[in-house]
């Protein structure tokens, strides 16, 4: 095994006696690591994302401490009473709330399960996301200590979205693998938001893994705000397999780390469905954030949409990998795909790679890629409109970015991006006329 | 109002203004026709300060000043309105909140106070009768997924609620089915005034019914080749631009230039 897996593995707590009957699960992984390599930019998936500062990294076990500076600016008023914090990749239940949530969802944590649910948890884990060859959703599995269920029975719509908080708050450089999985029955819906954030200046490896299952009917809106701190190491995961007229729509948004990876993987099950992959990327210094999606139809009568747009500043490094795959049975496929750039900076980088492979013979697929740079005709409309050039250009960059937050179904956390995307704007366009 | 002497310019070292003259009094409604590549949107993009065009030489004065001395923004609070041929969609931003932004930088300029949200409400829902705007319009990305027409109407719409002293309308016309022209038409009517002018760029001389023109010009290769009454619009449609490119024509210096 890798140096550093085993290192990581040499580290974790020992299990917990009530996480027992996931045992089997943690040692499985732990095998599958031993023949897998650390990942490398020689790796086809990893290219341009060198990961060679987090193996050199030593990671040690967290030790909490105060959490209340990261509370406050995470807060969102429509999950009062419907939040649960992960505190250094473990529930922390003080800092856990769910009065608010109807009373026949079930929210437990995995170490609490019965017998019954132990067996339900185990026949989903790692089930929802073809990531078969990835290290780090294995090395989630072989870290995992206890994990969240949120269960949603048939036809239950849940009023208040879920709020999930990965905090990272620890005196050591420690690691975080925090995992959560969501059931969602027949024609239940519920809003899930996933934000990670720890303190500005802190150093640590964040790896989670959200797992979402949608039977028929069920409609999933999901939106991950990855905040953690930009000297932190983020690598998540997000998987979701959907059944017959199921619903799914995936909001990423990356704002934090040195280096970011996020893999969304959602798969078709059945005959139609919806899915929206979307992303949003902003960062600047020397930050490199590295977005790999697959959409895989496996069925006829799929849809799915993709927006994923960058906004690159200083000499920051994105990376976007938009994986749709059509299966030979996926007849009448309606697929779209469509990645953005934008360059604030002479001295960014940015990587695309859409990958379209296409079995059946009678879909509808695009993809389209852009990079460039603000438009001389758009900044000119602005301007001939009385605005000064500086505000032409933050308004075109907000415009930019607002187009994947607009959608997003909660008012408090559209509010707060805007405000992240104008701040943002404004110090690189500041930057780029004072330079 | 607007003086424009010898006017040489160039896009990427091809010329194509090749000494233009025009003088717009308030109260005057001009318009300029001209075959394709002619210059004629050329002509409005200088005056509205388009960064691609190059002015090599002569002068454009604006009520005694030299605009070529200003930015593009600073010609719009002084009151110089372009209405687009090809208006700039601008996702995530919603109309009315650019229509608001836009009003308040022109009138800070103008040291006048801003118009809170609540003031502009009532400001640009006066506005809108004029342009037939549904409120739904105010709430949608600036020009995102509008139709032609209403891409039209919404910049008739910004010229309301500007309200420029000088409005440059480059092809406002193009792409307009005949309702959507009467609409546009009846807006660009009712806010031309004896203290404004409006400087209409066309192709067809169909716009031309609606907004009954005081002088129309005739540009050519750069020139403005002859100028004449409302009447030389017709004559154009029926003799076709051939007509005015002939050197010896009896009307090249027939006009009112």
């Amino acid at each position: 095994m890798d140096v550093f897996f085993k290192s990581l593995i040499d580290k974790r707590s020992a299990l917990n006696p009530a996480m027992d009957f996931i045992a089997g699960l943690r040692t499985s992984a732990e095998s599958i690591l031993a023949d897998l390599p650390a990942p490398l930019t020689k790796h086809e998936e990893w290219r341009f994302t060198n990961l060679k500062s987090v193996y050199r990294q030593e990671f040690e076990k967290a030790e909490p401490k105060d959490t209340s500076i990261l509370l406050e600016k995470i807060s969102i008023p429509e999950s009062h009473g419907s939040f649960i914090s992960f505190l250094n990749g473990s529930i922390d239940t003080d800092l856990t709330d769910l009065s608010a949530v109807e009373s026949s969802v079930r929210i437990i944590s995995f170490s609490k399960a019965t017998p019954v649910e132990r067996e339900a948890i185990l026949k989903h884990l790692n089930q929802h996301m073809s990531l078969e060859d990835d290290a780090f959703l294995r090395l989630n599995t072989a870290l995992l200590n206890d994990g969240i269920w949120i269960d949603i029975p048939k036809d239950v719509v849940i009023d208040h979205p879920i709020h999930i908080r990965f905090l990272n708050a620890s005196k050591t450089v420690n690691a975080s693998a925090p995992r959560v999985l969501v059931t969602a029955g027949h024609h239940s819906k519920v809003v899930i938001i996933e934000e990670s954030i720890g303190y500005d200046e802190a150093v640590y490896l964040n790896i989670p893994v959200l797992e979402f299952d949608l039977q028929r009917g069920a409609h999933i809106t999901h939106v991950k705000i990855q905040n953690d701190s930009k000297k932190a190491y983020h690598i998540g995961r997000v998987g979701a397999s959907i059944a017959r007229d199921g619903h799914y729509e995936s909001y990423s948004i990356q704002l934090g780390a040195a280096i970011s990876r996020n893999d969304v993987v959602a798969t078709q099950l059945e005959e139609q469905m919806f899915a929206t992959l979307d992303g949003l990327v902003l960062i600047g210094g020397d930050q490199l954030s590295d977005t790999h999606t697959l959409m895989d139809h496996r069925k006829a009568y799929g849809e799915s949409h993709q927006l994923h747009k960058v906004l690159v500043d200083g000499q920051a490094t994105s990376v976007f990998n938009g994986k749709i795959f059509v299966r030979q049975d996926a007849q009448k496929v309606n697929s779209y795909q469509e990645n953005r750039n934008l360059l604030m900076s002479t001295e960014g980088t940015v990587h695309t790679k859409p990958q379209l492979e296409i079995f059946a013979d009678d879909v509808k697929c695009s993809h389209g890629a852009t990079i460039g740079q603000l438009v001389p005709e758009e900044l000119f409309y602005l301007k001939s409109r009385g605005l000064d050039d500086r505000s032409s250009r933050e308004l075109l960059t907000q415009a930019f970015a607002l187009e994947v937050i607009e959608h997003i179904p909660l008012e408090s956390v559209r509010n707060r991006l805007a405000l992240i995307v104008s701040e943002f704007a404004h110090q690189s366009v500041h930057e780029s006329i004072t330079v | 109002m607007l003086v424009i002497k010898n006017l040489h310019a160039t896009i990427d070292d091809k010329p194509v203004l090749r000494g233009l003259n025009l003088t717009v009094n308030a109260g005057e409604i001009h318009a300029i026709m001209g075959p394709n590549g002619s210059g004629k949107s050329t002509l409005v993009k200088i005056i509205a300060g388009h960064p691609s065009y190059e002015v090599t030489d002569g002068e454009i004065i604006y009520n005694g000043e030299n605009l070529l001395d200003l930015e593009p923004e600073e010609r719009a609070q002084k009151g110089v309105f372009m209405a687009f041929q090809y208006p700039v969609e601008i996702p995530g931003v919603s109309n009315m909140s650019f229509l608001r932004q836009s009003v308040n930088a022109v009138r800070k300029a103008n040291a006048m106070e801003e118009l809170d949200p609540l003031e502009f409400d009532d400001f640009v829902r006066e506005k809108m009768k004029l342009v037939e705007m549904d409120d739904e319009f105010l709430h949608r990305s600036v020009n995102t997924g509008f139709s032609g027409g209403e891409k039209k109407r919404n910049e008739i719409l910004q010229m309301a609620v500007l309200e420029p002293k000088l409005s440059l309308l480059d092809e406002t016309d193009s792409g307009l089915d005949i309702d959507a022209l009467r609409i546009v038409a009846k807006g660009i009517n009712e806010l031309a005034n004896e203290n404004n002018a409006v400087l209409m760029v066309t192709h067809y001389q169909r716009l031309l019914n609606y907004v009954v023109p005081d002088k129309v010009h005739v540009l050519v290769d750069g020139k403005i080749v002859t100028s004449g009454g409302k009447e030389l619009a017709l004559e154009l449609e029926e003799k076709g631009y051939e007509w005015v490119e002939e050197p010896n024509s009896n009307f090249q210096f027939n006009g009112t230039n």
